[in-house]
């Protein structure tokens, strides 16, 4: 995957962007339903989704989304909250991920607001490309310092609320929220290098192409 | 303010910022990508230029992998320095003590501080201290552990003590010999040594709401080892000593020593109460011309609450006499007055006694009581989500807390004194009888510590609710409008006799300010309770950061404003005088204060 300049008025892709935030990381935002895991190296191509550089199968396993559910399904080794899975799997609402020997990944879904589930990686290893971690984006992103948010953004002082309508993503207005440096009073659709700011912070939209 | 430069920004050529990490006391912290995909942290240097850059050129060359790389120090088209770094992508020690508020586990514990060892000691083998070591500063890269921000390293000079101007590092974690300017290796070792106690209890040893305050306490109070397991308490400590050359020498000792207690390969005991650190005052630790410590003051034991503050400044004294010429002249003529006399002298006697046994006696912690009781139940939560201010706002609303608690035994105890002075004049006074009446006596001290609770309670609910003192006096004269109605309710139930009151208002339009037996009316305790909270500015006498703890002449200026009151609305004089000084000498007693001489020397 890598990042491309996009027109200011195309959408953001079925296969999801990026979200640089300040004083918390990147985070990958992915819009199609099923997500790919596996192994691989920097610099390298990577046949998965997410890539992690690890000692996994190129292709280790697969997230589904179904409607309201998750289900994983994998190729190669695993556990789900210490029971080793061999077939398909629902994914509950928090679940601890091991792949292969050692890399521990961690699934929430912190809101019963939204369907959108979180992933990142616990053990020391990082993934390919430079991200925290991948959301899940199925309708809502919820970004913030309180408790049932998808990013935890500590010295934020207010929510940010981003949601999708088909591959598009949208923010949600608020009272200190900039969009490109202006306030906004309804909904705006956000493209490639879109900057939002609240406060002293900002966060940058990066569509990726695969 | 917003960060200087935004994503996608190129100050310096050959990387592109991405996103901001964090603005720091010495500038901002970019991630970057170079040009051919090199993550770094890009630090544009602010502030302290001189300072940091000097630090910078002593640390490029050095590598070690419990220490973030320098790469390079570069100038843009602009002339700003920007300190080219190694990204580190995991966790800093700060969000993992974040994550196990009651303490991180011990295995946990030893990683990072094997880590922090081995980077400090490879500095200070090369005569730089890191003199900001705090959680923030370390990372995690995977499993190694990584020092950052060297560049506030400084370089040890010959005399190994050289004085500097300019305090730099972070409060919590500063050795007290940073507050006279020196800078051995023994402060990276007390900042480690803070950083295994915030580790193991989840919490800082020493805390405050203000920048002062957290400096005094590493100055002069003992850390609480009680909370460290005991076979860890003499290792940590001896790392926390207030006098350097009492701390380990080196990291690398204090890390072989910590893991040795750890491991248990020593039977190190529980610290007892006589061997806990010193406590070291300013004057302790003033140094020759030269920079060291002058033996001839040693460091030396103090109470945990030293007198001053008790004793009259000079105007206090001059104010004390000239009160004591006017009521000695007040007696003289006869006018009334004559009766402030005995409880002002029981005031003074009383005070000074009651805070020698605060002092003295097992109870010295009474007053941190409720401070305790809300530090427990928060434990969980507090310092994983509440910021030290707002832990320091709690622990002064629990001092306040406990404060009102101890009215009750002060009051009581003045009051038995008061009538066993003088117990006709007294009880002649109050009742217009010389006989015993407990009830007014029960009255007095019932009214005293409602008055009192009043006073110490406004002040706790606004710092719980808007982290300051209260501004305005408006909540105090509510507080005294609610109070007037629950003290008349009581004077009705106890059926206490009072003598005739004269004041210049003997009603308020139709309504009389006395009712029958000369008791004052619900009216009259409204207005003399609403009037005296309102009139006499409390604050002064119970904020922390007050002249003095006690102060006589505050009394005497409480007694004087309730005898004003009772001159112009009837109310019984002497009733008045004695709740008014009861109370004052109460809340002044009790509510929490930090000494000022320690205040002003930082």
């Amino acid at each position: 995957m890598t990042p491309t300049r996009s027109p200011a008025t195309s959408a953001t892709g079925p296969q999801g962007c990026r979200l640089w935030i300040d004083g918390v990381g990147c985070w990958q935002l992915w819009f199609a339903d099923t997500l790919t895991l596996g192994g691989g190296a920097a610099g390298q191509p990577c046949e998965a989704d997410f890539g992690i550089q690890a000692a996994l199968s190129r292709r280790h396993c697969q997230v589904m989304r179904s409607g309201e559910h998750y289900q994983l399904s994998t190729t190669g080794p695993a556990v789900i909250d210490g029971q080793p899975v061999t077939e398909n799997v629902f994914l509950a609402s928090a679940a601890n991920i091991r792949l292969g020997n050692d890399v521990q990944l961690s699934w929430t879904r912190p809101s019963i607001l939204s369907r959108s589930a979180v992933l990142r990686i616990c053990s020391p290893h990082r993934p390919i490309s430079s991200i925290d971690g991948v959301i899940l984006l199925a309708d809502t992103l919820l970004i913030g310092s309180g408790a049932g948010v998808h990013i935890t953004c500590p010295r934020w002082t207010q929510p940010l609320v981003l949601f999708r309508r088909q591959d598009q993503l949208f923010c949600q207005p608020q009272p200190e929220l900039e969009l490109d440096g202006q306030r906004i009073k309804a909904p705006q659709p956000l493209t490639h290098g879109s900057l939002i700011s609240i406060g002293e912070l900002c966060a940058r939209l990066e569509v990726v192409t695969p | 303010m917003k960060f200087t430069f935004p994503p996608e920004s190129r100050p310096l050529d050959g990387y592109t910022i991405k996103r901001a990490i964090h603005r720091g006391g010495f500038g901002e912290v970019y991630y970057a990508v170079s040009d051919s995909g090199r993550e770094v942290a890009l630090k544009l240097l602010q502030h302290n230029t001189e300072v940091e850059l000097r630090g910078v050129q002593q640390c490029l060359n050095l590598s070690h992998p419990n220490l973030v790389t320098i790469f390079n120090v570069q100038q843009d088209g602009d002339g700003d320095h920007w300190i080219v770094m190694e990204f580190v992508p995991g966790d800093t020690l700060d969000a993992v003590i974040r994550r196990y508020p009651q303490g991180m586990p011990l295995e946990l514990i030893r990683k990072w501080v094997n880590g922090v060892v081995a980077g400090g000691t490879y500095l200070h083998q090369r005569g730089i201290v890191h003199r900001d070591l705090k959680p923030g500063n370390i990372f995690s890269d995977g499993e190694t552990i990584k020092i950052g921000d060297i560049g506030l390293s400084k370089f040890i000079t010959h005399s190994r003590r050289s004085a500097q101007t300019q305090s730099v590092g972070t409060v919590y974690y500063m050795a007290p010999e940073v507050a006279k300017g020196r800078y051995g290796k023994e402060v990276d070792v007390y900042a480690l040594g803070v950083m295994i106690y915030e580790m193991l209890t989840g919490s800082l040893p020493f805390d405050g709401e203000s920048t002062g305050e957290i400096l005094m306490k590493h100055l002069s109070e003992p850390p609480d080892l009680t909370r460290l397991p005991p076979r860890l308490q003499r290792v940590i400590g001896r790392a926390l000593e207030k006098d350097p050359t009492r701390r380990f020498d080196s990291l690398e000792s204090f890390g072989t020593a910590f893991e040795a207690a750890l491991l248990g390969r020593d039977e190190p005991q529980p610290v007892p109460a006589a061997n806990r650190p010193i406590e070291v005052t300013f004057a302790d630790m003033s140094t020759d011309s030269a920079g060291a410590r002058t033996s001839a003051n040693p460091p030396r034991q103090k109470p945990a609450d030293s007198l001053t503050g008790l004793l009259p400044s000079a105007r206090g004294w001059m104010f004390i006499v000239a009160a004591g010429v006017l009521a000695a002249s007040q007696v003289h003529s006869g006018s009334g007055l004559e009766f402030v006399i005995p409880p002002v002298l029981f005031a003074a006697g009383g005070a000074y006694l009651w805070l020698l046994f605060l002092q003295n006696a097992p109870f010295a912690g009474m007053r941190d009581l409720a401070s305790r009781v809300l530090s427990s139940r928060d434990a969980v939560r507090r310092d994983s989500v509440l910021p030290p201010r707002e832990r320091a706002k709690r622990r002064i609303v629990g001092q306040y807390l406990g404060a009102a608690a101890l009215t009750v035994p002060l009051v009581g105890l003045l009051t038995l004194g008061l009538i066993g002075i003088a117990p006709q004049t007294t009880m002649e006074r109050l009742t217009g009888s010389t006989e015993l009446d407990l009830a007014m006596a029960a009255f007095v001290v019932a009214t005293s510590t409602l008055l009192s609770w009043t006073i110490l309670l406004i002040p706790a609910l606004y710092r719980l609710h808007y982290g300051e003192e209260p501004k305005r006096r408006l909540p105090y004269a509510l507080g005294g409008l609610g109070l007037g109605v629950l003290v008349s309710l009581l004077a009705e139930y106890l059926m206490i006799h009072t003598p005739a009151a004269r004041g210049v208002f003997e009603r308020i339009g139709d309504h009389p300010l006395s009712g029958t037996s000369d008791m004052p009316s619900a009216l009259g305790f409204i207005v003399f309770t609403t009037l005296l909270l309102c009139l006499r500015d409390w604050r002064q006498q119970t904020l922390p950061v007050r002249a003095k703890r006690f102060s006589i002449s505050k009394v005497l200026g409480t007694i004087i404003v309730a005898w004003l009151i009772t001159a112009i609305f009837s109310f019984p004089q002497s009733l008045a005088v004695i709740c008014a000084a009861l109370t004052s000498i109460t809340v002044q007693l009790c509510s929490p204060w930090y000494e000022r001489r320690r205040r002003g020397a930082l």
